[in-house]
């Protein structure tokens, strides 16, 4: 499985946002050079209107608050900020210095937004509309591996993973065990089959608020290719049992969204559970 | 058994002091109770600040100014609502999240921290886990993040928890899963209940 970073679809998002995140200091800052350029005798323009700069540059920056998956509520409420401090009309000394202010304020927003609400790389402006790295890459990979499911099964699966991402356990374990008869004595990939079971029997333990049993479904070692996550080592039980139902859920993932297109919307809206799961 | 309004004021448990990574001021807090019925009424310490601090502007007032003295028969009763109205508060959203919890124990399932996703908006759900911050306890609007194997959530409480919980210590919460900012933001968890499973240091 191949770790790109610069896939076609991030590199878009890249190129949408760097001229937005720009476009903050640029717009506030520009207007008030305008405002200082225009505020000399025989102007007939009304300086204090160059704030728009300030109120365009924080709606953006609202924008980019709003398009992160961790929402950073000091940006996002700034548009508000704006049209208080900005719509009364004051002295022309006064507004100049609040214009000023305000600009550096929201370049100081927008570095902070930078710094800890994660890179632009990150940011979901591609979210919601297709795949994201790196489920986009391992989907491929299960794409050449598992080629002869059923339409049935991957059905079963894209449920199977939407009702546990939504913590209907019971309605995801019937669904893994109507997909494991569907797929009795047809079998096109052992790690698919495991992975029904395992959802299949966690689903069960999650239903019923049960501790992780002593003994439980896993991958084997054959199984390795298939998987999102390598396998734990022997001694970590735990980690084995948490591994496999996040291996579990994201192979389901990956063959539904390969094989069941009208599954597809179900499954990108669990896109950012299944991203967590990968990541974590 | 003690009678109904009746005050208890008691230390914290001592135990090991820890290295407290909120935000609350690290010392000894003391716990003024009130029982209405069976309900736990526990006022927030700035409000009794405030009706403390109020209460001494009335005083010094009424002892300079005359004018003050003659308008104390509806200032004094201004001065308790300061004191009832917060107590009151506490009782209502108490008494009701001690109503709901059976509700939530019957249908919670218990969930590891990492399935809890903006798919599960509105479900009940309970957690085991180590609280590593504390915020805003004083205000008794308590804001814990806490962890389990798989990854840490944060819990927000909108009323004053039955018991003291603190960093470090061994929690069950029972909540439901929220967005951060009601309509927007990561998941989140609205507790109802926080209860120690394990005492921490000890």
């Amino acid at each position: 499985m191949s770790d790109e970073t610069n896939s076609p679809s991030l590199q878009q998002a890249g190129s949408k946002i760097l001229p937005l995140e720009l476009a903050v200091p640029v717009l506030s800052f520009g207007g008030v050079v305008l405002a200082m350029l225009f505020s000399g005798e025989g102007t007939t323009i009304d300086v204090r209107y160059f704030a728009v700069g300030c109120v365009l540059a924080s709606c953006i920056l609202a924008y980019l608050a709003w398009i992160r998956p961790h929402k950073d509520i000091v940006a996002l409420s700034t548009p508000i900020y704006s049209f208080i401090f900005f719509v009364a009309p004051s002295d022309f000394a006064v507004n100049f210095v609040l214009e000023l202010l305000y600009a550096v304020s929201l370049t100081i927003l927008l570095i902070r937004l930078k710094l800890r609400f994660g890179a632009a790389s990150e940011s979901g402006l591609s979210r919601g509309k297709s795949l994201d790295e790196p489920l986009k890459t391992y989907c491929g990979t299960v794409r050449v591996q598992i080629a002869d499911l059923s339409p049935v099964a991957a059905h079963y699966a894209a449920v199977a993973f939407g009702r546990f991402a939504q913590g209907d356990y019971r309605e995801a374990s019937l669904a893994a065990d109507a997909a494991l008869a569907e797929l009795a004595g047809v079998n096109p990939s052992p790690a698919l089959t495991t992975a029904f079971m395992i959802v299949r029997e966690q689903g069960l333990l999650l239903e019923e608020s049960a501790e992780s049993p002593a003994q439980f479904i896993e991958f084997s070692a054959d199984a390795n290719n298939s998987l999102a996550k390598p396998l734990p080592a022997k001694e970590t039980r735990n980690d084995r049992f948490e591994a496999s139902l996040d291996n579990a859920l994201l192979l389901l993932f990956a063959a539904a969204w390969n094989t069941s297109a009208k599954d597809q919307p179900l499954l990108l809206t669990g896109q950012a559970f299944a991203l967590k799961l990968f990541e974590s | 058994m003690q009678a109904p309004g009746s005050m208890v004021s008691y230390p914290a448990s001592g135990g090991r002091r820890e290295t407290n990574r909120s935000t609350e001021v690290d010392q000894r807090q003391t716990m003024i109770l009130m029982k209405i019925g069976n309900v736990e009424v526990k006022p927030s310490i700035i409000s009794l600040a405030v009706f403390v601090v109020f209460t001494v502007f009335l005083l010094v007032a009424s002892v300079n100014s005359p004018d003050v003295r003659s308008q104390l028969i509806w200032l004094i009763p201004c001065l308790f609502m300061l004191l009832v109205i917060p107590i009151a508060l506490n009782y209502m959203s108490r008494s009701q999240y001690a109503d709901i919890v059976p509700q939530y124990e019957a249908e919670a399932k218990t969930v590891r921290v990492k399935l809890i996703n903006e798919n599960m908006i509105g479900k009940p759900v309970r957690i085991e886990g180590v609280v590593e911050r504390v915020h805003f306890q004083i205000l008794n609007r308590p804001q814990y993040l806490v962890a389990d194997r798989s990854g840490a959530i944060s819990v927000k409480m909108f009323t004053s928890p039955d018991e003291n919980v603190k960093v470090n210590d061994v929690v069950e919460v029972l909540g439901q899963v929220i967005r951060r900012y009601v309509i927007v933001g990561d998941p989140v968890i609205n507790c109802v209940s926080i209860r120690k499973i394990k005492k921490s240091g000890t």
